[in-house]
């Protein structure tokens, strides 16, 4: 009772700062590269505060499902942290389907979306409608990936596909490689990272993200930056969960080691998103399918090991 | 995968060479192409050692350092030169020249499977090596199919190159060193001839865009 | 269509309308609707009643009355999955019946009332004799019933030379998909001798002719690529209750008739599945496509008709493939999966074309380039659209879901468990396929709602625009009502379909119920999906957002000053990157043109035109109608009108058929 009462702290603790910390973390790696000391870890957190205090401030022309959206993105959002296997250590149900996560990742973007809509700005609008085009190019490579794994263990089980005591996967790192780096270009664009959208930039009219959310404001705003902070959260845990299988002495480790291994991961791989950030450019908008081709491109393999990969054994 | 080391390897090449059409960069693609002639040097080099035959060390080293080194940096030299970085690109969008490669890929290792091959017996030589080769060459058609400039021509020429070498490497033990000697020198004075053609063109059209040579034709 | 001026004259005799009573009349006119509604409501819900209470053995009402038509009688069956069929037929038809009143007085001027509900009435009574008919001729009877009445419903308003158009291309194609049907039966009775459905197997590969007739002419009737091009004209023209009704249903008697002569048929030759299994994919891409470009709010539904009745068509082509492989269990699956999505594709689509109509009544327009902020006027309409635009995006919990869900999982199950490398590669190309589509739909939809429903309007009409009558806002509520327990309940009514299917002959072999439990399982818990969803909104909201303090301002226009209605996204705009993209397939094309003595700085009029293509129509059936045009008048010399040049014909024939006849 009282493991499961920790356990349940734990994860707790993990939803409200670990999407905190991981923008922080990208922020202070960014800051450090370029010869500055950067805010602290937690400013996001403060940020998130002083956001809540502040009065809203909303269009004459939004007729309500602006504020909704945000209200059901994060229920939604929160739904699936409690699903999806993003951590090793979490209390929740015991299956998680893949096509139900992808779907309600999709309920998110929906009602982002329209929300963008809402206010009638052409900003949002546009905004909406990358996001629309991205995601269309985007979700079936961080699916087809997933599903490949999947087709391996011959369950749509994301716990069942994930689980350390599948034997059938343990001796091909490459697949989880591929998948893991497909679900992490994917990333990327879903969180409207560095070479897709630039977030850092003035100049809203050529961003995707931060033009959506422009009419939000005060506590709507906390909602929704802390909802987006989440969702880029919970897609680097599924990453890290492919890379950590990749390496076959964690396989064996202890659970403890693995959950470690697990959240260790994810703020390397917010360092990375960092580097990354700090040494490439943002991509023309016409190029950037060409980027996102190359998540297809490892889905797309890992489908090909899946497919032929019951006759190699 | 019960894959020699020498086929994990031109594996790795082939899927290397399929992200090459994905990229209009000239840069990008000598990079890629450089990967995947070193992955090729060391497959040809596992295979010395593993058969023994000591000659095809001196083919992998003048493979790692004449055509994984030298050709990628004469060509980038070239390309410095020539003002272009970055391909335009025609008939099919590179994603999709992409991903019809890698489709191209998963064709060929599934085709020849049931191919009758040449298995030499001593061990080695499995259908995986001349997959990967047939896929490289695949690879290497579809680059040239879906690019403008010359450079990219000779890159896609390169890559089908390393294709029938792969498949020779890992089908036909016995091919003499002279033989491979003498290939490596076609390639290399082919390169060097396309690189003066491609400033001869340059000179005469004032670009060296392929698809505009159709007014050669009468 | 002898009816249809008949019954106008009715009409004319019935309710005169003159100058001095015209309140009268026009009471009387409103009556005249209201009548044949609850008529069609008491219908409606009598099978509906009659289907609930005979509850588990629904096969049993097996009855072949020697009904006489010529030689032929007429029998009539009803087994699971034509009760499944009659279920969605008659709740479509309740919602309907609550719209109809105030719907069709918007249009009491412009449409006979009279010749519509003889029409609609035949049309009704055909649709549930063609779920019903256990044999070829009376299906066929039926269904031609079905198809004319349908034609001069969709030519109700026929004043228009539009209207009259999408009549006539509608009328052609069901004149060809008749035709291929005719072909089909004829070729099927001459193989097995006899017109009964439960006679014929498509086994051997002297049926597969036939097979290949009956499923292009079903093709056809479903709106299959690259027969689909009567769907887009059609629905436009024809008023909202019958395009809610043929996009919910009239389609889905062509699926119907897949299911029930093809799959229980149980044919297995893999060219024909490859085909269907093709179509399918083509149409289900093709339509979300264009629908994704539509300026025409009822045209954009249309093609979304299109893509969904493709996937509907892979999840059959995939079943039968797996039956073929030996896979009963998925088998199962993909049939339930298509059952299923037909079920809930009619039942949202129907919701979706009825909203389509309530602002099409009340902005009068459906150009989407005339619409905007709808939403603060018709709240009612709006959330029902927004409900139903969710459900089609198959947004957990609704019943869109549910059944993609299925088709997912018959795709995925294909990947593992066939043993051909070829049908792993289509099930992973098929995953993809549906997550592309997926994305297009959730664009395609919120450029619906963003364009119609949200921000400011983009046209006086859409600016005075109030909401509807209580009934048109009530029937496409009960729709979704229905909707959301399809979905919320998908643990329940999934195994009820799976359930109804296996009691369905032909289709016994798949599982017997007793395994049914094992084979067919929706495993995600959608009910606490939804508890959890709607709860922890609630929460959010209520302890979070309420307390804010909130001020309102105009939408941040940089400083400029007021924006005008213009500046917003159009549907062309929002639509635009998508377009690019895919602008091969579209032939997009955008024209930019900027005047002014420096255009470069000082534009003094902008000038933007997007054009679209659909290379189908101009490439293949304008040319293809203009040759058959160009033949028929070199055809058409042979009637001189000359009554000795008759007899020559006659003679002529008779000599030829002679001739044939001593010879064979």
């Amino acid at each position: 009772m009282n493991s499961a009462l920790s356990l349940w702290l734990f994860y707790l603790l993990c939803v409200v700062f670990a999407p905190i910390l991981v923008l922080g973390t990208i922020r202070k790696t960014k800051a450090r590269l370029q010869n500055r000391i950067g805010p602290p870890l937690l400013q996001p957190l403060f940020d998130l505060v002083k956001l809540c205090r502040k009065s809203e401030t909303l269009s004459k022309t939004m007729c309500g499902i602006f504020r909704l959206a945000s209200v059901i993105s994060l229920a939604d959002m929160l739904l699936i942290a409690w699903i999806a296997p993003w951590l090793c250590y979490k209390p929740g149900p015991d299956s998680a389907d893949i096509f139900l996560i992808f779907y309600l990742f999709a309920l998110t973007r929906m009602f982002t979306m329209l929300g963008a809509l809402d206010s009638g700005s052409a900003f949002g609008a546009f905004g909406a409608s990358r996001e629309a085009t991205l995601s269309l190019l985007v979700e079936p490579a961080a699916l087809l990936g997933f599903i490949s794994i999947g087709a391996l263990t011959g369950s749509s089980d994301l716990l069942q596909i994930l689980s350390f005591s599948n034997a059938q996967l343990s001796g091909s790192p490459g697949i989880w490689l591929l998948v893991g780096t497909a679900v992490l270009l994917a990333n990327l664009v879903e969180s409207s990272r560095m070479p897709v959208d630039d977030p850092t930039t003035h100049l809203e009219l050529t961003m995707v993200h931060e033009a959506m959310i422009l009419e939000a404001s005060g506590r709507n705003l906390a909602l929704i930056e802390y909802t987006h902070a989440l969702r880029m959260t919970i897609l680097l845990g599924l990453s890290v969960q492919c890379f950590m299988r990749a390496i076959p002495s964690i396989w064996n480790a202890e659970p403890a080691v693995q959950g470690l291994i697990n959240l260790t991961g994810i703020f390397f791989l917010a360092v990375l998103i960092g580097i990354f950030e700090s040494i490439s450019v943002k991509l023309q908008w016409r190029k950037v399918p060409e980027f996102i081709a190359y998540s297809l491109t490892m889905s797309l393999l890992a489908s090909l090991i899946a497919i032929g990969g019951r006759a190699m054994k | 995968m019960n894959a020699s080391n020498p086929e994990i390897y031109v594996i790795a090449a082939a899927i290397v060479a399929t992200l090459m059409p994905g990229s209009l960069h000239i840069r990008v693609n000598l990079w890629f192409y450089g990967i995947v002639t070193f992955l090729v040097a060391i497959a040809t080099a596992l295979t010395a050692i593993g058969h023994a035959e000591f000659g095809l060390l001196g083919v992998a080293l003048l493979i790692a350092v004449l055509k994984a080194v030298g050709i990628p940096l004469s060509l980038l030299w070239t390309s410095g030169r020539l003002n272009v970085s970055r391909d335009k690109g025609c008939f099919l969008p590179a994603p999709l020249a992409m991903h019809s490669s890698i489709l191209l890929l998963g064709a060929s290792f599934f085709l020849t499977k049931d191919l009758p091959l040449p298995v030499v017996e001593n061990g080695g030589g499995g259908w995986l090596g001349a997959a990967a080769g047939i896929s490289l060459i695949f690879t290497g058609l579809i680059l040239m199919l879906t690019r403008r400039l010359a450079i990219s021509q000779i890159l896609g020429f390169l890559i089908i190159e390393n294709g029938i070498f792969v498949f020779a490497l890992t089908q036909t033990r016995g091919m003499p060193l002279f033989v491979e000697m003498g290939v490596m020198l076609d390639v290399l004075v082919g390169v060097m001839i396309g690189g003066v053609l491609i400033f001869k063109i340059q000179k005469s059209f004032e670009h060296i865009d392929v698809a505009q040579l159709t007014d050669l034709r009468d | 269509m002898k009816y249809k001026t008949d019954s106008a004259r009715l009409n004319t005799t019935i309710s005169p309308l003159s100058q001095t009573d015209a309140t009268a009349a026009n009471y009387r006119k409103r009556n005249a609707n209201l009548v044949p509604s609850a008529l069609i409501f008491a219908i409606a819900s009598g099978v509906l009643l009659s289907l609930v209470h005979q509850g588990n053995h629904l096969h049993l009402i097996r009855t072949a009355p020697p009904m006489v038509l010529g030689v032929f009688p007429l029998s009539f069956q009803c087994d699971g999955l034509a009760s499944l069929f009659m279920g969605l037929l008659s709740i479509i038809l309740i919602s309907i019946s609550f719209y109809s009143p105030s719907y069709l007085n918007h249009f009491k001027d412009r449409i006979q009332m009279g010749g519509y509900w003889t029409a609609m009435f035949l049309f009704v009574g055909s649709m549930y004799g063609v779920v019903l008919s256990a044999d070829a001729v009376t299906f066929l009877v039926l269904w031609e019933i079905m198809s004319l009445s349908s034609a001069a419903l969709v030519a109700s308003d026929y004043s228009h030379r539009v209207v009259q158009k999408s009549a006539m291309i509608y009328l052609g194609a069901t004149r060809i998909a008749t035709a291929l049907l005719c072909g089909g039966f004829l070729a099927m009775h001459a193989v097995t001798g006899s017109w009964s459905f439960a006679d014929w197997t498509f086994s051997s590969s002297s049926s597969y002719v036939a097979g290949c007739l009956i499923l292009l002419a079903f093709c056809i009737k479903a709106g299959i690529w690259p027969f689909h091009i009567w769907l887009p004209y059609t629905h436009p023209a024809a008023p909202s209750t019958v395009s809610a009704l043929m996009s919910g249903f009239t389609i889905k008697i062509a699926i119907y008739g897949i299911m029930r002569i093809l799959v229980c048929g149980g044919l297995n030759s893999p060219e024909i599945i490859n085909l269907a299994l093709f179509l399918g994919a083509v149409s289900t891409f093709w339509g979300i496509l264009f629908a994704l470009v539509q300026n025409d709010l009822k045209r954009l539904l249309a093609y979304s008709s299109i893509e969904n009745i493709g996937m509907i068509l892979i999840a059959i082509a995939l079943g039968l493939k797996a039956k073929l492989a030996g896979l009963e269990a998925l088998a199962l699956v993909a049939f339930v999966a298509a059952t299923f999505h037909c079920m809930n594709h009619g039942l949202f689509k129907s919701l979706l074309f009825l909203c389509a109509g309530t602002i099409d009544t009340q902005a009068h327009t459906r150009d989407l380039r005339r619409l905007g902020g709808l939403a603060k006027q018709m709240p009612w309409t709006a959330a029902c659209f927004l409900g139903g635009s969710l459900a089609i995006c198959s947004i957990p919990p609704l019943n869109g879901f549910a059944s993609k869900w299925l088709i997912y999982q018959t795709f995925f199950k294909t990947t593992y468990e066939t043993s051909s490398y070829l049908d792993r590669g289509i099930a992973f190309a098929g995953i993809c396929l549906l997550s592309v589509v997926g994305g297009l739909t959730i664009a395609t939809f919120v450029k619906a709602i963003g364009v119609s429903f949200l921000g400011n309007a983009r046209s006086k009409s859409a600016e005075i625009a109030r909401e509807a009558k209580l009934g048109m806002v009530v029937a496409p509520l009960f729709l979704l009502i229905v909707c959301v327990t399809l979905g919320v309940g998908a643990a329940q009514s999934v195994p009820f379909i799976a359930k109804a299917l296996v009691e369905t002959p032909g289709l016994q072999s798949l599982a017997s119920p007793d395994q049914l439990q094992a084979t067919v399982q929706f495993p995600i818990p959608m009910n606490m999906i939804a508890l959890s969803l709607f709860s922890m909104s609630a929460l959010i909201y209520m302890f979070f957002l309420k307390t804010s303090r909130t001020r309102k301002y105009s939408t941040w226009d940089c400083g400029f000053g007021t924006l005008s209605t213009r500046t917003q996204v159009s549907s062309d705009s929002f639509a635009q990157p998508m377009a690019r993209i895919f602008r091969p397939i579209l032939k997009y094309q955008a024209k930019l043109k900027i005047d002014g003595d420096d255009c470069r700085h000082f534009p003094e009029k902008v000038n933007v035109e997007v054009q679209m293509v659909s290379i189908l129509e101009s490439r293949i059936y304008l040319p293809t109608l203009a040759l058959i045009s160009h033949a028929s008048k070199y055809l058409a010399k042979l009637q001189a009108g000359s009554i000795h040049l008759y007899l020559l014909y006659v003679c002529i024939t008779l000599v030829v058929l002679l001739l044939v006849g001593v010879h064979l």
